[in-house]
């Protein structure tokens, strides 16, 4: 299961040549979202855990952060080997009621991944102009 | 953080979904708790996730509303057809949401998934809402 942060390179028309000043913080806007999605994905998990329960999380360490090269966008993913249940705690099963954990983290982020996203812009035009 | 805004919702997706003639001719009913024995396939409202969208001016809400299909056909084509109706039911619509403005009503991602019982394939929809307190 992939939970994805992109953003789209500013390419069209007089933007172009904005690219090179705005990229860099860009890059930054989406590291920063890409590790804070994820650490509260991982809060999440933890939260949803039996207290007193031993041992790590299989699920909670299962999540991790796939930057693209270009640094400009990227996902945060959840599952695989380990914990190859992570779309039925997030999605819920029949028998068993979600625990969403990568959907509410993403949701409590993305008004301030906006923002810092309209700031580098900002700043890219104001640098080009 | 008020409750109203997110039940109102929910009840004009409820009464959009059970209002498309389409939708109830291919299901048995759509849910918020599932009865007993429920004939497949059917539509159940799942979790939501509020956050606030209000303004110097005005008090408003962004919502993230879950729905979920199930069906119990061979293949994944029952479900998807399934997430189409309700795409058309809700994508964009002028639904009237009590003591609220409907700002915009938009498809957010689907997914779907063989349930655990190896028999039901789990539709997940996700739709983004932005309601805006009527004063």
């Amino acid at each position: 299961m992939t939970m994805t942060v992109s953003f789209t390179p500013l390419s069209a028309n007089r933007l172009t040549a904005v690219d090179g000043q705005a990229d860099a913080a860009l890059r930054q806007v989406v590291s920063r979202a890409l590790d804070s999605v994820a650490a509260d994905a991982r809060a999440n998990v933890a939260g949803l855990r039996d207290a007193g329960r031993p041992g790590p999380s299989a699920l909670e360490a299962s999540i991790r952060i796939d930057p693209a090269a270009d640094g400009l966008s990227g996902s945060v993913l959840a599952g695989g080997r380990d914990a190859p249940y992570a779309a039925f705690v997030e999605f819920g099963t029949r028998r068993a009621a979600a625990q969403p954990f990568l959907g509410p983290a993403l949701a409590a982020n993305a008004t301030r991944i906006c923002r810092d996203i309209a700031v580098a812009v900002d700043k890219g035009l104001g640098a080009a102009s | 953080m008020s409750g109203e805004a997110t039940w109102a919702l929910q009840k004009a997706v409820f009464d959009a979904l059970t209002g498309s003639a389409d939708l109830m001719a291919m299901v048995s009913g759509v849910y918020d708790h599932v009865p007993a024995d429920t004939a497949f396939p059917y539509v159940t409202i799942g979790e939501t996730t509020v956050a606030d969208w209000s303004s110097k001016t005005f008090d408003g809400q962004e919502h993230s509303l879950t729905l979920h299909v199930w069906s119990r056909a061979r293949g994944r084509k029952e479900t998807k057809e399934i997430f189409g109706l309700v795409y058309a039911a809700l994508n964009g619509a002028p639904l009237s949401v009590a003591g609220q403005q409907l700002v915009d009503l938009r498809f957010d991602f689907a997914q779907t998934l063989l349930d655990t019982d190896g028999l039901t394939f789990h539709g997940v929809q996700r739709y983004r809402a932005v309601t805006r307190v009527l004063s």
